[in-house]
């Protein structure tokens, strides 16, 4: 079945989340892409992209390092909205540099998959592709 | 032949119909009668009648009254009328009728019976038998006499009294003839009797009836008939009462009246006797013959009073008498009181009588006795009395005198020891006087005189004599005495003078004797005395003689006329005179006086002729060789007749022995006395347990006087116990005794004082026996000094002996005389050992010198005292001993007391140690009292806190810490009491000046002997200085490790943000290189790589910035004003502080200027300005207040703002975070409050801010200078 899937971008950086939408574009044609730069309206609007229903998949592609708040500030606030681990929600956090804490904080907390160290790379994307077009 | 019935005459007839009473006319019809006529009543009876007709039979009419026929031919018959009465029953028997039958004869044919009904209480009588039996009752129980007779004089009723009191108890008399029954009856009884049977009623009260006995009886009777209810008379009823007895009580009664009234009349005294209306009822004859008056003349009180006591007042006074006693009477229920008056008589002579009153019932009485003769018998005795008496007064005076005279007569004789005999010589009766029974000590009532019993009485030696005597006298006339001796009945020997006279009838035969007989014991017995004593003056005289030889008495007679005495050889002797002649002239003797003595002695001889008192006088005489001799002269004055003074009779004594061994016992006494008395010892004299005499010292001693302690005893003035616990008073009595039995005793003993203080004497005691009387002499010594002397002497010894310190005498060579147990314990010597040496030999050779220069200052008045010395102790070892050495002036001797110091010197170089550490310490020791008062301030304190030692001891330990730390002390204090160490403790104090430093505490308690907390003792240590270090360590600590972590975010932001940039670059390369792409893409994918290189080289940048203000703090520091600083960055936005329309309030007046590096502060001014404007609410004009302020030394600035806030609770953290921003509508790399802080505490600031959302932020510098 060909589901949509969903990708979602909450960075600061434009140029970085230019470069993410190209590169995702190039491996899920038909997935949906939405990106925010400001994490608020993120999370303001998140139901509008997610439910929990819903068959398709959605993939969050989280920066950490964000003047209004970071990553982790944002999944704190997604948590308290009530948002858990769905089998249908990918939460990915991006990070500029890899940093031990936050490989531990990733770790820690059951509703991310994984970490990601900018930038967004095919070999990743390809991977992703291969486990979730089924 | 029957008359018709209205033949009868008319008027009769008239008066027949109206007779007010049934009546019928019954004419007599053969043995019957009929009814002639009735009149109108009569008819109308008829209706209860069977028969009612005209001409009916009377038996048939009166068929239920049975006695009609008879009734009413007997009225024809008689031609009487009468009555009947009818008990007529009903037909039906159940009642009956009384009725009245009057029967009236008409004619011999004809009867008028009127009828009339009685009407009785019927309910009684209903029964004709019932009445007859009430009657017959009636009659048999009635208690008085009653006999009902028929018409032959036979009882038929007869009432038990009637019975009883005739006596006829066992007869049946019923239907007996009372003639039979009292055959005695007299005929006028019975015709008394017939008369009634013929229907007399007779009576009489009294009448005696005569009994066949003899036997009198009264009797009341009455007869009377009683009728048949046919009009018969049935008989008689005879009421009897026997009356005898009222008859004999009445005629006893009577005689008892008579005799009373006799004896009334002829009582022995008047009776009176007076109603209780004072109306007299009564005189009896002997009253009226006494006063003459009868009732009648005095029929009321009043007018007996008035007869009987003419004059008024007497009257009066009398009246006044009898109401008393009568009231009097009344009042007590007794008889009253006899009151005697004199009252006139009838025929006016006056009596004297005496009356009772009596009340007997309602009467008076008043019992009259006539006592004028008694009176008068009286009046008279009186007078006889009188008379005798007079005569007897006389009789008495007379009789008196002669007792009188007897009586002297016999004292006379009893005087004269005389008594009276005679002896009547034919008859031998002698008589003796009174005198005369003593004489002999014999009874007069029980000895019997004769001539023989008194020759019993004669000394038998005298009987022969007095019989002589006695027979002699029978032939003188004359008086004759003889004197003999008696013995008398008590045995006594008796002297007795008889004198007798013989009296000679004229025959000259003697008749009798009389004489007298006179005790002549004491005249005898005085006579023999006399010879006797005479005999004994004899031998007196020559005794006497001896006597003043040997005695050396002479004796003068001085003829006080003649100037003139008559000396005795004694006298020429003892005044060496030679006799010239027997008399001597009164001046030569006087020459012969000592002529010291002269004037006196002649003074002293002329006063005997003034006084009647014996006197003696001494005086010295010089004799012709010139000698002294003292003389005593008594002698006695002899008057004459009148009294006149003629004749001295005296002796002379040469008392010159005498005078002179007087003289020296009066000195020896004088000595003894002046002795006894100023003795310093009590000395006491004591007798049968008291003190008889005492010298002055004892009175001191006991501190009394004379009066108070003459009398008293030992054992007062003693405590009841003594020290040693025996009773004082039984001590003293064991002493005594021992004294009594020849023991001398020497003894202690409490004695009290007057005052009763106690004091211990020594005394001795030793038997004297003055008189034979064994008195003690008591020496009392008062020890009490010397018991407290001793006592002391024990105690110094005790104290010298047991001293702490080192005790040593030495004398004038320096040899120990006298040293203590401490002197020899310490210095190890044995005592003999010490007592060898001197004292210099003991001293260390070091003080050796010293000793001996301050023995010499000693020696010359320099005292020494404490004075150290080595003292060599038996070993060899040395020892410090202090001395003080007294010299005693008198004794040469030297008294030194010495201290082992050596325990004192280790602890005074401790002392001084531990003085000196305390005081060169730093820090500070002190010690407060358990009171929280300082006791002890060492340097180190004086230099921390600033108090000087003399200014803060005795301050409260409070002075030196704020209030906030008292409860803290408090607590530390209680700690410190139980002992506890506290070490280390750090807490605030506060200098004099006012500065609070750290201190750490070690506290510690200061204990008693006895474990108990006395003080406690403070080190305290100024830790100001490392607290100062310290805090700036973890100042600079924590700064470091703020800066630390602020670096390691630094490094952290700063890699994140390089690496972002350097990301996408890599990315976007890679893409590009990887793919195809179409023209446009790739013009797209070169502007992000190229923002990215740029984005890239910006953060290189600021970083160099940051790195850059970390770097240069060795800039200048200038003085920077903050206006210019406002006013610069104003300039160089000016345009955007015209388009915001920002409005600045500056208030700089505090602090205006600061030294600091300018750029720097520029450039946080300018960041803060910057940002307020840049955050500032939308459409509101941002206001931005910048204030300067001084905290202490430093400068705080403040930046306020209106503008947008922050959530202060979220950001509080980031908003000075490196790259953080909370809003993103405006640009900004939040970066620019990273640099304000690092650039704030770069210049020696911190920063703090302050935010509400929507009203503004403040930011708070503070610089520290």
């Amino acid at each position: 079945m060909n589901e949509q899937l969903t990708f979602v971008l909450v960075d600061d950086d434009v140029i970085n989340n230019m470069l993410s939408e190209i590169l995702i574009e190039d491996e899920f044609p038909e997935a949906k892409m939405i990106s925010f730069l400001d994490p608020e309206e993120a999370i303001a609007s998140f139901s509008t992209f997610f439910s929990p229903e819903s068959q398709s998949k959605t993939f969050l592609f989280l920066d950490i390092n964000m003047p209004l708040m970071s990553g982790w500030e944002f999944l704190e606030i997604l948590d308290l909205k009530g948002v858990k681990k769905y089998d249908s929600l990918f939460i990915y956090m991006l990070s500029s540099s890899v940093n031990k804490e936050d490989l531990k904080k990733t770790e820690l907390n059951k509703n991310i998959t994984s970490f990601i160290e900018k930038p967004l790379n095919n070999e990743f994307l390809n991977q992703l592709s291969e486990i979730h077009s089924q | 032949m029957k008359t018709p019935p209205n033949q009868l005459p008319n008027t009769f007839q008239a008066v027949f119909k109206s007779l007010p009473i049934p009546s019928y006319i019954w004419q007599n019809i053969d043995n019957d009668f009929d009814l002639v006529d009735a009149n109108e009543l009569a008819i109308s009876d008829f209706s209860y009648k069977k028969n009612g007709c005209i001409g009916v039979k009377a038996s048939e009419f009166y068929s239920n009254v049975s006695s009609i026929i008879d009734d009413l031919q007997k009225c024809i018959a008689t031609k009487s009328s009468f009555e009947r009465i009818v008990l007529i029953p009903f037909d039906d028997n159940s009642t009956a009728q009384f009725s009245l039958h009057q029967f009236t004869f008409i004619d011999e044919k004809t009867v008028l019976l009127q009828t009339k009904e009685i009407n009785n209480s019927k309910s009684t009588f209903y029964d004709c038998q019932e009445y007859d039996q009430l009657l017959a009752s009636f009659i048999q129980d009635n208690p008085t006499e009653i006999a009902m007779f028929d018409n032959n004089m036979c009882f038929l009723i007869v009432s038990k009294k009637w019975i009883s009191s005739y006596k006829l108890e066992n007869i049946n008399i019923i239907g007996k003839n009372l003639y039979d029954i009292f055959p005695e009856m007299t005929d006028d009884w019975k015709q008394v009797h017939q008369r009634g049977l013929k229907g007399a009623t007779e009576k009489k009260d009294e009448d005696i009836f005569v009994r066949l006995n003899g036997d009198i009886q009264w009797e009341k009777w009455e007869i009377r008939p009683w009728y048949k209810i046919s009009g018969e008379i049935g008989g008689i009823m005879a009421f009897t009462e026997n009356i005898t007895e009222r008859k004999r009580a009445e005629e006893k009664i009577k005689k008892d009246a008579e005799k009373l009234n006799q004896i009334l009349e002829n009582l022995p005294f008047g009776l009176s006797i007076e109603k209780l209306n004072n109306e007299i009822t009564f005189f009896n004859k002997t009253l009226i013959e006494m006063l003459g008056y009868e009732v009648t003349d005095v029929p009321t009180e009043e007018a007996w009073f008035q007869k009987v006591y003419p004059n008024e007042k007497y009257r009066n006074q009398i009246r006044k008498i009898w109401d008393d006693k009568v009231a009097k009477s009344i009042k007590t229920n007794t008889r009253c009181e006899p009151i005697e008056s004199k009252v006139q008589c009838k025929y006016g002579n006056f009596k004297i009588i005496e009356s009772y009153y009596v009340a007997i019932g309602d009467e008076y009485v008043t019992l009259v006795q006539d006592i004028t003769d008694i009176k008068n018998k009286e009046f008279q005795i009186k007078e006889v009395n009188e008379v005798i008496i007079e005569q007897n007064k006389e009789l008495l005076k007379a009789n008196k005198l002669v007792e009188e005279s007897e009586f002297r007569l016999l004292q006379a004789q009893k005087a004269a020891k005389v008594g009276n005999w005679q002896t009547d010589l034919e008859t031998l009766d002698v008589i003796w006087s009174e005198e005369n029974f003593h004489t002999f000590e014999l009874d007069s009532a029980t000895f019997n005189p004769t001539h023989e019993s008194f020759i019993s009485y004669v000394h038998p030696e005298d009987r022969e004599l007095v019989n002589e005597a006695f027979f002699k006298s029978f032939t003188s006339k004359d008086f004759n005495t003889v004197e003999h001796r008696i013995i008398t009945a008590k045995g006594n020997l008796k002297y007795v003078e008889e004198r007798w006279k013989v009296n000679f009838n004229e025959q000259g035969i003697p008749i009798s004797i009389f004489g007298t007989c006179q005790d002549i014991s004491e005249r005898k017995l005085i006579e023999l005395q006399l010879i006797e004593t005479n005999k004994k003056i004899e031998e007196n005289e020559q005794r006497l003689k001896l006597a003043f030889d040997a005695a050396k008495i002479g004796v003068w007679d001085g003829i006080i006329e003649e100037r003139k005495m008559i000396w005795d050889d004694k006298m020429f002797e003892m005044y060496g005179l030679k006799r010239a002649n027997n008399t001597v002239d009164y001046d030569d003797w006087a020459n012969i006086l000592h002529p010291d003595d002269r004037e006196r002695a002649m003074y002293e001889s002329t006063l005997i002729l003034e006084n009647d008192d014996p006197f003696d006088s001494s005086f010295r005489i010089v004799k012709e060789n010139g000698e002294i001799a003292y003389i005593k002269s008594d002698a006695k004055i002899i008057k004459d007749k009148n009294g006149k003074p003629f004749r001295i009779i005296g002796v002379n004594r040469d008392i010159t022995e005498k005078y002179l061994r007087n003289r020296e016992l009066q000195e020896k006494e004088l000595k003894y006395r002046s002795l006894f008395e100023n003795s310093v010892d009590a000395i006491l004299l004591y007798l049968d347990g008291f003190w008889v005499d005492c010298n002055k010292s004892a009175l001191n001693l006991f501190g009394t006087t004379r009066e108070q302690f003459i009398g008293g005893n030992p054992s007062k003035y003693s405590p009841k116990y003594q020290s040693d616990g025996t009773l004082s008073e039984e001590d003293i009595k064991k002493r005594v005794q021992a004294v009594y039995q020849g023991k001398s005793q020497f003894f202690e003993w409490e004695h009290c004082r007057e005052d009763g203080t106690v004091f211990i004497a020594e005394i001795r005691l030793n038997l004297l026996k003055i008189d034979e009387k064994p008195y003690i002499q008591v020496i009392i010594r008062d020890i009490t000094a010397n018991k407290i002397a001793e006592n002391k002497l024990k105690e110094y010894r005790h104290f010298f002996e047991n001293s702490n310190d080192l005790l040593a005498v030495t004398n004038e060579k320096g040899f120990f005389e006298i040293v203590n147990l401490k002197m020899l314990k310490t210095l190890g010597y044995a005592k003999e050992d010490l007592l060898k040496k001197e004292y210099d030999e003991i001293i260390h050779e070091s003080n050796v010198t010293e000793a001996l220069k301050r023995a010499q200052d000693l020696r010359n008045g320099i005292a020494l005292e404490s004075f150290p010395v080595q003292i060599l102790k038996k070993g060899g070892d040395t020892i410090w001993i202090e001395w003080n050495v007294f010299i005693n002036k008198i004794s040469k001797k030297y008294y030194s007391i010495g201290r082992d110091i050596t325990e004192r010197k280790k602890y005074e170089e401790q002392q001084a140690l531990s003085s000196l550490i305390v005081n060169s310490t730093h820090d500070a020791i002190m010690a407060i009292s358990n009171e929280n008062i300082i006791t002890s301030w060492n340097n180190g304190a004086e230099i921390m806190f600033g108090y000087k030692a003399s200014e803060i001891i005795g301050k409260p330990i409070f002075q030196l810490m704020t209030p906030s730390f008292y409860e803290e002390h408090g607590i530390l204090s209680e700690k410190i009491q139980n002992k506890e160490l506290l070490d280390h403790f750090e807490t605030l104090r506060v200098t004099k000046s006012g500065e609070e430093i750290h201190v750490s505490l070690t506290l510690s308690p200061i204990v008693d002997e006895n474990g108990n907390v006395i003080a406690t003792s403070k080190i305290m240590r100024n830790i100001s200085l490392q607290k100062n270090i310290e805090n700036e360590k973890v100042k600079i600590m924590n700064d470091l490790i703020q800066r630390n972590r602020d670096l390691e975010q630094f490094t952290n932001i700063v890699s994140h943000n390089l690496r972002a940039p350097v990301a996408n670059i890599i990315g976007l390369n890679n893409y590009m290189l990887t793919k195809d792409l179409i023209p446009e893409k790739k013009k797209e994918l070169d502007v992000a790589l190229n923002k990215s290189v740029l984005n890239l080289d910006n953060v290189i940048r600021d970083l160099n910035n940051i790195l850059q203000i970390r770097k240069s703090i060795s800039e200048q520091k200038t003085i920077v004003k903050f206006s210019d600083l406002v006013e610069k960055i104003s300039t160089s936005i000016s345009n955007q502080i015209n388009s915001d329309q920002v409005r600045f309030v500056l208030d700089f007046n505090e602090v205006s200027e600061m030294i600091t590096i300018k750029s720097y502060l520029y450039s946080i001014f300018y960041n803060l300005i910057t940002n307020s404007i840049k955050y500032k609410q939308f459409q509101v004009n941002p206001v931005i207040e910048i204030k300067s302020a001084l905290n202490g030394k430093n400068i705080v600035l403040f930046f306020k703002d209106n503008g947008l806030g922050f959530d202060m609770s979220k950001n509080q953290e980031q908003i000075f975070g490196l790259y953080k921003r909370f809003h993103i509508h405006v640009d900004g790399k939040g970066l620019g409050l990273f640099m304000v802080k690092s650039q704030v505490e770069s210049l020696g600031g911190k920063i703090s801010v302050s935010s509400e959302i929507n009203k503004g932020t403040e930011f708070k510098i503070e610089f520290e200078i």
